[in-house]
C-alpha cells in the first residue's frame, strides 16, 4: 500500500464503520457483516488509491470472525499477513495459530517472596510480543508494594531506582489473569474476544471494533488499546507471530497478554518466564499432577488477586 | 449458576469450539461448590526431563587443583580474608564451623563435600546447599523455588544453586531495573497526534 501521511477516504470509512457498528450489532451481531459489505467495498476501492502505513485492507474488513475461518482461509489470510508484513517492513514472519492442546489448562504462579521488580520480564513480553515503544504498550505492569500490606492505593508502577529490590518494599507484576469466568469477555458486544479451551483469554485483531468496553471491564487493567498505528523497528519484530497473540494490530483494537500461547501451545515456556532473573515465575498445565504449578497450588498457600470479584483467575500469587 | 458469557455467544459461532468447555463450566458450577473453590483435576500425564545446568564450565578457576595442589601443606582452617587470590569473592556464609573446609574438601580439592561427609563434585553442588537449606532444596527438587527453562512438557534446564546465589555471599544481588514505564499521555500540544481524544474525534471521520 502507498505511504500517504493525509487521511483518506479508507480510514474514515472504516471509523464510520466501527461506529455504526454499536448500534447494530444490538439487533444482531450478523449485521456486522452486512454492514460492512457495503462499507467495505467504498474502502476497499479507496484502499488502492492509497492510505497510511499499516491501515486495515478490504481483505481485513471483509474477513470473517476466527471461528468461522476453515483451513483455507487461514492459509490464504496467512499469505496475505506475510505479504503485508515483508512488504511493509522487509521482515518474513511465519504466522501460525497453534491449535490448544487437548487436556491441557494453562495457569501461572507467581512467587511474591523472590520477585525483585527487575522488570526484565516486561521487556521480554515487549520484544516477544512485538509490543510498540512509542506509545509505549506493555502487558505487564510490576507495581512496587510497601512491605507488610497489599493496598493497591499505595503501589506504583511507576517506581525509577538505581538497584532493587528496594529497602521496604516488594514486588507484585500484574498481567492478563486470564479468568474463568471473565468480565471482559461478557463485556464485548460483537464476540471479538472469548475463552479459549485451554483458558487462554483470546482477541480477534480483525473483529475488535476497538469500544474498549473490555478496557474497563478488566478489574485487573490487563488490556491494552492501540491508540495510534504501532511501529516497530524491523530488527525487534518477532518473525514467529501467532494470529491470536502476537502478529501485528492496527491501530483502533485492543490487545492483552495470551501466555504467549504461539509459544505455550508448542510446549514452550512464556517469554516473561524464561526471563525472569530469580525464578518467581512459574507456568504449566494444571491438568498434569506432576506440574509446578499443580504443586504450587497443592502445597503453597496460593492467593488470587480481587478474589471476591469471582472472576477466577488462572494467575496464582504465593509467598515461597 | 448462570452464565452471563453463555448468552453472548451466537450458537453459530460458538457452539463447536465453545461448547465442550462451557458444559464442563456449567457442570462445575451446577454443584454446590463455592465458586472460588476450583476443583483440581485429575490424570493428565507428564514428560518433563529435567537436566541441571553444569557448573564447571562456568568456574574459571577450575579445578581447583591447578593451584591446590601441594599435598605437604597443611590448609589453613583459620579466618580468612582473601588478599592476593579470590579477592572478589565476598565471605559471607558459612562462616562458622571451618570456613573453606565447611564445603570444599581439604583432601581431595576438586570436590565438596555434604555435611555427612560424601563427597560430590561441582556439577551436583546443590547436593551441598541442599544438606543445609532442606526446606529449599525440597522446593527446588520440586521445581518450586528456581529458574527452570525450556518445555513446560518436555525437557527443561534447571539452574543449580550457585548459578543465581553466589555460594560465598548467597543473598541475591540487588540488579538495576529495566525502564520505568510511560506515564499515560494526556495529549498536550506537540503530542496531540498520540493523544486519545484526537483517536476518537477522529474516529467520527469529520473533516477528512
Amino acid at each position: 500500500m502507498a505511504k500517504d501521511t493525509e487521511h483518506c477516504a479508507a480510514s474514515s470509512s472504516g471509523d464510520d464503520v466501527t461506529h455504526g457498528l454499536v448500534d447494530q450489532r444490538v439487533d444482531d451481531s450478523g449485521t456486522r457483516r452486512t454492514f460492512l459489505k457495503v462499507a467495505a467495498a467504498a474502502a476497499a476501492t479507496a484502499a488502492t488509491e492509497g492510505c497510511g502505513i499499516g491501515a486495515p485492507t478490504g481483505e481485513e474488513f471483509l474477513r470473517q470472525h476466527y471461528k468461522t475461518l476453515t483451513p483455507d482461509d487461514k492459509k490464504r489470510i496467512f499469505a496475505l499477513i506475510e505479504d503485508e508484513v515483508r512488504g511493509r517492513s522487509g521482515v518474513t514472519i511465519h504466522m501460525n495459530d497453534p491449535a490448544p492442546i487437548d487436556g491441557v489448562e494453562f495457569a501461572y504462579a507467581l512467587n511474591l517472596s523472590v520477585c525483585n521488580g527487575s522488570r526484565r520480564c516486561v521487556e521480554a513480553c515487549a520484544r516477544e510480543n512485538n509490543l510498540p515503544d512509542d506509545p509505549e504498550i506493555r502487558y505487564i505492569r510490576v507495581l512496587e508494594m510497601e512491605k507488610g500490606s497489599l493496598e493497591f492505593e499505595e503501589a506504583t508502577p511507576y517506581y525509577d531506582r538505581e538497584k532493587v529490590p528496594a529497602e521496604g518494599k516488594f514486588y507484585m507484576p500484574v498481567q492478563c489473569h486470564q479468568c474463568d469466568n471473565p468480565p471482559c469477555v461478557k463485556a464485548c458486544p460483537v464476540q471479538a474476544t472469548w475463552k479459549e479451551p485451554d483458558g487462554i483469554v483470546v482477541v480477534d485483531y480483525s473483529w475488535c471494533i476497538g469500544c474498549r468496553f473490555c478496557v474497563v471491564a478488566c478489574p485487573y487493567f490487563a488490556r491494552r488499546f492501540n491508540f495510534v498505528e504501532a511501529s516497530i523497528p524491523p530488527d525487534r519484530i518477532n518473525p514467529t507471530q501467532g494470529y491470536l497473540s502476537n502478529r501485528a494490530r492496527h491501530k483502533g483494537v485492543v490487545e492483552k497478554c495470551t501466555f504467549c500461547l504461539h509459544r505455550t501451545r508448542t510446549g514452550r515456556l512464556p517469554a516473561c518466564l524464561e526471563a525472569c532473573p530469580t525464578g518467581a515465575r512459574k507456568f504449566g498445565n494444571l491438568n498434569d499432577p506432576n506440574s509446578d504449578i499443580r504443586k504450587i497450588i497443592e502445597s503453597k498457600r496460593v492467593y488470587v488477586l480481587k478474589e471476591e470479584l469471582a472472576t477466577l483467575p488462572r494467575f496464582y500469587y504465593f509467598f515461597g | 449458576m448462570r452464565l452471563p458469557w453463555l448468552a453472548y455467544i451466537s450458537p453459530r459461532l460458538g457452539a463447536t469450539v465453545l461448547l465442550p468447555f462451557a458444559s464442563l463450566a456449567a457442570g462445575c458450577n451446577q454443584s454446590e461448590e463455592p465458586l472460588h473453590h476450583r476443583q483440581l483435576p485429575k490424570g493428565g500425564t507428564s514428560s518433563v526431563v529435567v537436566t541441571v545446568e553444569a557448573r564447571t564450565p562456568l568456574l574459571s578457576t577450575y579445578p581447583c587443583s591447578r593451584c591446590h595442589f601441594s599435598p605437604n601443606r597443611e590448609p589453613d582452617p583459620r579466618e580468612r580474608k582473601f588478599t592476593e587470590f579470590h579477592t572478589h569473592k565476598v565471605l559471607n556464609h558459612g562462616t562458622q564451623g571451618g570456613w573453606c573446609y565447611r564445603c570444599h574438601t581439604k583432601d581431595d580439592i576438586d570436590k565438596l563435600h555434604l555435611q555427612d561427609g560424601t563427597l560430590v563434585d561441582f556439577d551436583h553442588a546443590y547436593e551441598v546447599c541442599g544438606s543445609c537449606h532442606g526446606d529449599k532444596f525440597r522446593d527446588w527438587k520440586a521445581g518450586l523455588h528456581g529458574l527452570t527453562t525450556g518445555f513446560w512438557n518436555g525437557a527443561q534446564v534447571r539452574r543449580s544453586c550457585p548459578n543465581c546465589h553466589d555460594p560465598h555471599s548467597p543473598a541475591f544481588a540487588p540488579m538495576k531495573p529495566e525502564r520505568m514505564p510511560e506515564w499515560p499521555r494526556t495529549a498536550p500540544a506537540e503530542t496531540h497526534a498520540m493523544g486519545p481524544e484526537e483517536g476518537e474525534s477522529e474516529g467520527h471521520g469529520k473533516g477528512h
